[in-house]
Formats: C-alpha cells, sequence, structure tokens
C-alpha cells in the first residue's frame, strides 16, 4: 500500500517567542536551557521546503 | 528489506550483503530526493538542532500498569491519581502545547497526551536531560511507517527535515540541476 505524495499533510513546526512569552508572565526559557534545545528553537524560523518534504 | 524477499522469495534468510543492500551499521531513514540519496540518523538531528544525543530516553509505554503512570501523574498533577487538563497550572499547559506541536508533534487527538507524551513532558518539569534527538528520531520513524502501513497521511517535522535538506547540500544539488523551485 503507498500513498500519493500530494496526499501527504506536513506538519510544519510553530516558532515560538519564548521572550514574548516570558514577558507575559510565562517564563519558560529555563525549562528549556536545562535541555539544551535553545538553539532547536532558534531553528524553527528558517523556511520550509514542502515539495521537498513531500518527495521524501 | 523485508520488501526485498517479497520481491524474490529465494533471498528469504540471506543476510543484507547477500541481497545487495548496504550493510546495516546504525539506525537510520534512507531515502532519495530526485535520485539524491539522503540518510537521516540521530547524528543527523543532533547536527541540526546542534544538542548532544544524551540523557534519558523512554518510549513505548503501553498505558496499562507502567510504573510511569504514578510518576508522571506527580509531576503533572501532583496528585498519585490522574488529573484532568484544566487542573494543569499555566506552564504545564504551555509545556505541552509546544510540545504537541514541535518536539513530539501530534497529528490528531486534540490535546489529550499519551504515556510517551506525559513522560516526555515529566523531564522537562523535573529538568531532568532527556535525549531530545533520540525521540524526534524514533517519532519521525513511528510517522513514516505509519504512512506505509495505515495509510496515515501526515508528516512530522517540515521545518526539521528542511533543514536537514538545506544542510545536507541537496539544495544546492537541486538549483544546479535547475529541477525546480520551491519558495
Amino acid at each position: 500500500m503507498s500513498l500519493d505524495e500530494w496526499e501527504l499533510n506536513v506538519q510544519v513546526e510553530n516558532p515560538v517567542d519564548l521572550l514574548s512569552l516570558a514577558h507575559h508572565g510565562c517564563d519558560l526559557r529555563g525549562i528549556y536551557q536545562a535541555q539544551d534545545l535553545m538553539d532547536y528553537f532558534g531553528m524553527l524560523n528558517g523556511p520550509t521546503y514542502l515539495t521537498l518534504v513531500r518527495h521524501f | 528489506m523485508d520488501e526485498k524477499v517479497l520481491i524474490d522469495p529465494s533471498l528469504k534468510g540471506k543476510t543484507r550483503e547477500e541481497m545487495g543492500l548496504e550493510p546495516f551499521r546504525r539506525e537510520e531513514i534512507r531515502s532519495s530526493i530526485l535520485g539524491i540519496p539522503v540518510v537521516i540518523s540521530v547524528d543527523t538531528i543532533v547536527g541540526v538542532i546542534r544538542r548532544a544525543s544524551e540523557g534519558r530516553f523512554v518510549y513505548g509505554q503501553k498505558n496499562k500498569n507502567s510504573s510511569w503512570i504514578p510518576i508522571v501523574n506527580r509531576t503533572m498533577f501532583h496528585s498519585s491519581t490522574k488529573g484532568k487538563y484544566k487542573d494543569l497550572d499555566i506552564r504545564t499547559k504551555m509545556l505541552l502545547k509546544i510540545q504537541n506541536e514541535n518536539l513530539l508533534p501530534k497529528g490528531s487527538g486534540g490535546d489529550k497526551p499519551s504515556l510517551d507524551h506525559k513522560v516526555f513532558l515529566h523531564f522537562f518539569l523535573t529538568r531532568e536531560r532527556e535525549n531530545v534527538p533520540k525521540y524526534i528520531f524514533r517519532h519521525l520513524i513511528k510517522n513514516l511507517k505509519d504512512s506505509q502501513t495505515i495509510k496515515k497521511n501526515f508528516v512530522p517535522y517540515g521545518r526539521l527535515l528542511s533543514e536537514i535538506f538545506h544542510q545536507g547540500g541537496i539544495l544546492n544539488a537541486l538549483k544546479e540541476v535547475n529541477y525546480f523551485t520551491d519558495a
């Protein structure tokens, strides 16, 4: 059984603005720093190539 | 590998090398884009999110009788029994939200977390170091498998995969042959 490429829904991650969250009284930076994930959230702001991901 | 056996039954019981496949070195996702091979392993993800693959890793828990259930209930709801979503404090809700969207994306099913998701959240709350790249890798494999077997048309980590393609030089290779553009 196989799927056609155009049937695939690609879920793209949402960028998270941790600074703004902290400003609104919900500071999660410490938690993500403890997991060393700050680079990950920076990475989320780049471009996404939907067609390529479907080809994958 | 099993597919190869289906195509040619005489290959049954032979090693990967005898079938003409690449030897098994580690867990990898192999695919190709327009003929350019792409290999994704835990190390690839480590390189992209720049964070070492180390820490706790608990995945694939069955919901019944797991010793993790009382532990996660205590960290999430501060009680030994199962609480409700509304009982979570705002930071936990936010963490869960970010986790469902980004770190362990869920295709459907609302905000109700599975036990795997709860354990993942538990380590964040206790600030115990967790093997995030391995989680992402396993989660990606599970979703790719589902798309081949139960026809679930859902691919997670669109952005992460794009970054892998980018750093792997695939974009440049495609640009050279002028195949297509994708904004």
